[in-house]
């Protein structure tokens, strides 16, 4: 899979309560911001389907912000790869 | 079947399965000078050249570590019988010569030759933020990588760690950096109802490194760099990464034209 394929983000919501628990994701005006092990991530965009993709879930990032997110959160990349097999 | 040889210049012949011919100008595998690391995969200077290990069993998909790599030629693999000696040999669009960070990587299970072309950047810039009851001035020189995973170009900040942005030219993932970057300090703003919790936050974010991208950094940064460099950006030694917030609307400041400041991205080197 391409840095530039997408993944829906119930998908990435689906890896994070998996994977990261304890995990804080909070929606800001421009990013989604989340929150894991002391470290934060500010910077995941918030996809290609605007507020009601975000709502349902059906927002679209690229798979290169999700891979930089699970390395400087310190994600296990296995088990994300459970949920998200194209990482 | 597959073979290879090398013609004049550094062009690189190499003969696909099923008589398949690609033929591109570019170094050899055999030159390249890789120091860093991609994806944890290892990398290393000396070409592969040992059949048995060329050996496949079983291409799948998921089988690379390089998604790139997966994406390119899986496809091609699934649509053909599976052959019994593979090997595959990538090349950047644009690796020059003796580029900081080009490398080799061995992938053992797909047994690949991959060019993947890192550059060790620096970024300078300086945004004015609007905030709840104050005026605030961003200037901030940070660190990042910019990465051609083939089908687009990255950038993934080091320092500040938790940031990227893609495009389909090194310029323009620059470019939606930056634009990200300021995006955030918006945020930042929306939440903060004091400038001393803005500069705060602003802080720890800027100062939260990557770790495992600031190894590659350093070791990308550490390569001499060559005659080609990326488009359009200069060379220049690499500085330590900083952030400053200053407070603009105190009633003694006087602006001057001398404070304007494009943003810059430059080409990093530590060496001679």
């Amino acid at each position: 899979m391409g840095s530039r394929n997408l993944v829906l983000l119930k998908l990435i919501r689906e890896m994070l309560e998996r994977c990261a628990p304890g995990h804080k994701m909070a929606e800001k005006t421009h990013h989604y911001r989340i929150e894991y092990a002391g470290k934060t991530y500010p910077t995941l965009p918030k996809g290609s389907h605007s507020d009601r993709g975000s709502r349902s879930g059906q927002a679209e990032i690229q798979i290169g912000h999700l891979r930089k997110l699970i390395r400087h959160l310190g994600i296990d990349i296995e088990c994300a790869k459970k949920v998200i097999p194209g990482l | 079947m597959e073979s290879d040889r090398t013609g004049k210049d550094g062009e690189t012949v190499v003969i696909l399965l099923g008589g398949g011919t690609k033929k591109r100008k570019g170094r050899d595998i055999a030159t390249a000078k890789p120091s860093c690391t991609f994806h944890g995969a290892s990398l290393d200077t000396s070409p592969r050249r040992s059949s048995r290990s060329r050996r496949l069993a079983e291409p799948t998909r998921s089988g690379h570590p390089i998604p790139a790599v997966r994406d390119r030629f899986a496809s091609r693999l699934h649509r053909r019988s599976v052959p019994d000696t593979i090997r595959y040999r990538f090349f950047a669009p644009s690796a020059p010569t003796h580029s900081p960070g080009a490398g080799v990587i061995h992938s053992k299970k797909w047994d690949c030759e991959a060019i993947v072309v890192i550059y060790p950047l620096m970024f300078s810039f300086r945004e004015d933020v609007n905030g709840r009851g104050y005026l605030a001035r961003v200037s901030a020189r940070g660190r990042a990588l910019v990465v051609d995973e083939g089908d687009q170009w990255w950038v993934y900040g080091v320092e500040p760690g938790a940031i990227a942005a893609s495009g389909h030219s090194p310029v323009e993932a620059c470019l939606e950096f930056e634009r990200s970057f300021q995006k955030l300090l918006f945020d930042f703003a929306e939440d903060a109802p004091t400038f001393d919790s803005f500069k705060a936050e602003v802080s720890r974010f800027f100062h939260e490194r990557d770790e495992g991208d600031e190894q590659r950094w350093l070791a990308c940064a550490s390569v001499p760099i060559g005659t080609t460099v990326l488009e359009k950006l200069q060379v220049l030694p690499p500085s330590p990464a900083l952030v400053d917030v200053e407070r603009l609307d105190e009633s003694a400041r006087v602006f001057t034209p001398a404070e304007n400041k494009p943003a810059e991205f430059f080409v990093t080197t530590t060496a001679a």
